[in-house]
């Protein structure tokens, strides 16, 4: 049976805990394991700060909206009004500054991205920016 | 992010418990890295209560690091629990870091040099 759930989360880091709490809760429910619950979180941890960071320019609040839907593959789907901006590979401004350390360092999050998940996908649809994310994942109830 | 340290004659013990994700980074990455003082040549860092590290924490791993080369001292991380261990694999920084896993290994590490 498909499974779907929606949050919807401001543009803040402060929004992290409630972010780790969801994914906690889901992966309980429905029988993830805690190496995928944790991968999870890296992953949405590394998109959704990017996206506070560099996906609006003005300084009002906005929402971000997180769909995750389980059925033998889990979709997460990450949508926001900011500008166009894809997390993928817009991540960060170069500092000409960095060493060349603190370069590699900034393609972390995105190679963390890359290596967990299966299939991600980035668009753009009128003003909103529409991230896909799938993992091909068990259920570790055997429910 | 708690951090708290011990010290003895021959090396000084940092340990982490928490979280090293963006917001307890932002929260904590000053006290951590100013743990690395010149009154000690040989630092041990206690992994055992770190409960997750996301690119972030792994950020702050690497100033340590980076600040640990630049003062010529020694920097031993220890007790790694299995899945924080299997992001640093992940992203290459076994090699980065000298990591045991154990407290006793990591001593004993320090007195053969």
């Amino acid at each position: 049976m498909r499974k779907k759930v929606q949050i919807k989360l401001k543009n803040s880091i402060d929004e992290l805990p409630t972010l780790t709490a969801k994914i906690e809760e889901l992966a309980e429910k429905w029988g993830l394991s805690m190496g995928i619950s944790m991968n999870l979180n890296l992953v949405l941890e590394e998109i959704f700060t990017n996206i506070v960071n560099y996906g609006f320019t003005d300084k009002k609040e906005h929402t971000i909206v997180i769909d995750f839907i389980y059925d033998d593959i889990l979709t997460i789907k990450m949508t926001d009004d900011g500008i166009a901006f894809n997390p993928l590979t817009d991540a960060r401004t170069p500092d000409l500054n960095a060493s060349v350390e603190e370069r590699q360092i900034g393609g972390l999050g995105i190679y963390i991205v890359n290596e967990i998940m299966d299939k991600v996908d980035y668009k753009r649809i009128e003003n909103e920016n529409i991230l896909i994310l799938h993992k091909e994942v068990k259920n570790e109830n055997h429910k | 992010m708690k951090i708290t340290n011990n010290i003895t004659d021959n090396y000084k013990e940092i340990l982490l418990n928490g979280r090293l994700d963006t917001k307890t980074v932002a929260d904590c990455e000053q006290d951590i890295l100013a743990e690395i003082d010149d009154d000690h040549q040989n630092f041990l860092l206690d992994c055992s209560k770190i409960s997750y590290v996301s690119s972030s924490g792994l950020r702050v791993f690497l100033k340590l690091q980076k600040m640990i080369s630049a003062k010529q001292h020694t920097l031993t991380l220890h007790s790694m629990p299995e899945h924080i261990y299997e992001i640093f694999k992940m992203c290459n920084f076994t090699t980065i870091f000298k990591i045991v896993d154990t407290k006793d290994k990591a001593v004993a590490g320090i007195t053969d040099n």
